[in-house]
């Protein structure tokens, strides 16, 4: 009869050499490390692929464009020109100065009897120099200082045969525009039929 | 020997549980940093250089298809306009063109019964004034002077037709007064005073690609 016992003992077994430690290391932590990065370079992997065909896409599309672009590229200078000149014309139209109503306010206040009457407009600066009556040439000067048009109205020289009224004076009248008008884009409803006007 | 003696230490450090503890987790370190730098970052960088280089092109694509429907609402525009265009184009020159000033303004002079003197133009092209030269740098004026007798009425209507005339002359001063002349020529008794126009008109100098 054999007795069958329990054996209590720890079992005994070789102590670890490095090279077993190293081996479970390898099988064990090592491995797991190496399958995590594996599966994070392939999605990087799917990622760039699908960035890559998105780049393609992007430089066909691109591509198209400039070749339409290309086509167009003597309209567009066609229309860089249309516009400047539009610009230019605009601002040749807006920047010029009007005389005429300065021109009819004067013809207003020019004497009657005037002689050797000449007025010059310069700019925003008007001179009228002539000989007529020293009353009206008052009258001129009066009328001209009174104005909202102009400014700075100087009878410069005076010269009269006499003191009295009637007696005819060489004069020269000096004055200023305060605001010189500029003309303007009138909106109209047809621009062909108002420039054929 | 002391290096002896701390290796014999480090040695039995070592063979305790805590030191293969840390010593395990050292090496697994070491490998996680190495992976990190030779495989996981390299990735990473070439993910984000794609990014930027798809956003720039997306950029660069909104950009063209932008151009291209400007271009395709100027064109419609073109053809919208064309007659306009084609009049400003008459009314301002692509060169200097000093007889269509000169028919145009002798037409006005007739309209208004206004005796034409002289219309003289400045072959010397001035500079451009201050308030153009910023903004529209290639186009040429030219220097213009308008000798007309008549009516002060008349020539009131004559200078008003200049004015708004639809050419780009700009007047820049007159002077008026009765003509001292008129009394010895017979065909200038209805037409007493003299008006000089002091203008000057512009024209294209070149195009704007040249």
């Amino acid at each position: 009869m054999s007795n069958k016992g329990f054996n209590l003992l720890k079992p005994q077994i070789e102590p670890p050499t490095v090279w077993t430690k190293i081996y479970e290391w390898i099988v064990g932590t090592a491995r797991l490390i190496v399958i995590v990065v594996e599966i994070v370079v392939v999605i990087a992997f799917g990622f760039r692929v699908v960035l890559d065909i998105q780049g393609n896409q992007l430089t066909e599309q691109i591509d198209d464009k400039e070749r339409i672009l290309n086509a167009f590229q003597e309209a567009e200078s066609r229309y860089v020109r249309v516009q400047n000149k539009t610009r230019a014309f605009n601002f040749s139209w807006t920047d010029a100065t009007i005389y005429t109503d300065v021109y009819v306010e004067i013809n207003g206040y020019l004497p009657q009897d005037a002689t050797e009457l000449t007025v010059q407009v310069d700019g925003d600066l008007i001179f009228i120099t002539g000989t007529a009556p020293i009353s009206q040439v008052g009258v001129l000067e009066t009328a001209f200082k009174n104005s909202n048009t102009f400014i700075n109205t100087e009878l410069v020289q005076i010269k009269a045969d006499g003191n009295s009224e009637n007696n005819n004076a060489e004069f020269s009248l000096r004055s200023k525009i305060k605001e010189l008008d500029k003309r303007e884009i009138v909106e109209v409803d047809n621009s062909l039929d108002f420039l054929e006007q | 020997m002391p290096l002896q003696q701390r290796n014999r230490k480090l040695s039995e450090l070592m063979e305790t549980t805590r030191g293969r503890t840390y010593t395990v987790m050292l090496v697994t370190l070491v490998t996680i940093v190495l992976m990190i730098a030779l495989a996981i970052s390299p990735a990473y960088l070439s993910i984000t250089n794609q990014l930027k280089n798809n956003e720039a092109k997306k950029a660069y694509l909104n950009q063209l298809t932008q151009k291209e429907d400007n271009l395709r609402i100027l064109a419609a525009q073109e053809l919208e306009y064309e007659q306009e265009i084609n009049l400003i184009n008459s009314y301002f020159t692509d060169k200097q063109n000093d007889e269509f000033i000169l028919a145009n303004i002798a037409a006005l002079a007739e309209l208004y019964d206004v005796k034409l003197v002289a219309v003289t133009f400045d072959d010397d092209s001035l500079g451009l004034p201050d308030s153009l030269l910023i903004s529209v740098p290639n186009i040429i004026r030219t220097q213009t002077t308008i000798t007309a007798n008549g009516q002060l009425e008349n020539l009131q209507l004559f200078l008003a037709s200049i004015e708004s005339f639809p050419a780009t002359i700009t007047i820049n001063g007159l002077t008026y007064g009765l003509d001292e002349d008129v009394e010895d020529d017979e065909f200038y008794l209805d037409y007493p005073y003299r008006l000089v126009i002091s203008a000057e008109y512009f024209y294209w100098g070149f195009e704007f690609f040249e």
